[in-house]
């Protein structure tokens, strides 16, 4: 594990400083909240309004090059049943 | 190169390019071009004696200039610092942090131009020297014999640093189950996502 990280309120998160290399990011499927999942994954054809991981929270592996912020790499959580929200830190 | 980095955004790399007089004259007047690209920023005050000529585009190296002022005896060299600040462009790629000096031109100690160096080209920045790459079997190397033999020409060499990079995005609630994010369709606190490197 390289780095670990908190959302904020509005649930954006970045890692920052990272070599260039190929990383992969793992959404604690732990803290995922009851009556909650992660949703379908690669829908439709926009990149920065798809879901990246898959149903366990575990996205894609992707490579960073010097310089490049990528910001398109997100989860999106499906509501199963309405328990309330799913503020979990 | 003092450091390869990684190096964020806005910080200061230094360059070192060693020139020498491999000849068995005097050189005087020997102007070095360095073709800076837009991985880098240029400021006059960091750098005495270097000149910008043209700064670089996303699709084209920049050019600066320096003139080494002391005469070089056969055998001598001397070491040039260039201070570069890390920049990005619209569409950042590795080698935009990939450097590469040259000798522009030279003059022997009776002020005679001396363009002709037996094992390369000077001011040319040819696509055979590009393909020189940091670290790989002819980078710093000085002894070669120039492209008529397949080999390397001595005046022009390349160097790199290392720059970070950054991966993120949003937690959102699907509130329609497309897997697509509408508008209204926000985003909340999560705890404990990781990245790795593989």
């Amino acid at each position: 594990m390289l780095q670990t990280t908190t959302t904020d309120a509005t649930g954006f998160y970045f890692f920052n400083n990272l070599i260039p290399g190929d990383y992969q990011v793992q959404f604690d499927i732990r803290n995922l909240p009851r009556g909650c999942a992660f949703t379908f994954q690669n829908q439709g054809n926009s990149d920065e309004l798809d879901s990246d991981v898959d149903l366990n929270g575990l996205g894609p592996c992707t490579n960073i090059t010097g310089g490049e912020f990528d910001s398109t790499y997100d989860a999106g959580l499906l509501i199963l049943a309405a328990i309330g929200d799913f503020v979990v830190a | 190169m003092d450091d390869r980095g990684p190096y964020m955004i806005g910080e200061t790399a230094t360059f070192r390019i060693k020139v020498f007089n491999q000849g068995n004259v005097p050189a005087q007047n020997v102007v070095i071009n360095d073709y800076m690209r837009s991985g880098f920023s240029f400021t006059g005050v960091l750098n005495p004696g270097w000149t910008l000529v043209t700064a670089p585009t996303s699709t084209a190296d920049g050019l600066l200039n320096y003139t080494i002022t002391t005469v070089l005896m056969p055998g001598d060299s001397i070491t040039l610092a260039l201070n570069l600040e890390i920049a990005l462009d619209d569409n950042p790629a590795v080698k935009d942090w990939w450097n590469y000096a040259e000798i522009r031109s030279s003059q022997d100690n009776v002020g005679n131009n001396r363009n002709d160096d037996a094992d390369s080209v000077g001011n040319t920045n040819s696509p055979r020297e590009n393909e020189v790459e940091p670290d790989g079997p002819w980078d710093n190397v000085v002894n070669g014999n120039g492209p008529t033999v397949n080999q390397d020409e001595d005046d022009h060499d390349p160097e790199k640093v290392i720059v970070v990079g950054g991966l993120g995005d949003t937690v959102w609630k699907d509130l329609d189950g497309d897997g697509i994010q509408d508008p209204g369709e926000l985003g909340g606190r999560w705890r404990n996502s990781h990245v790795d490197r593989l």
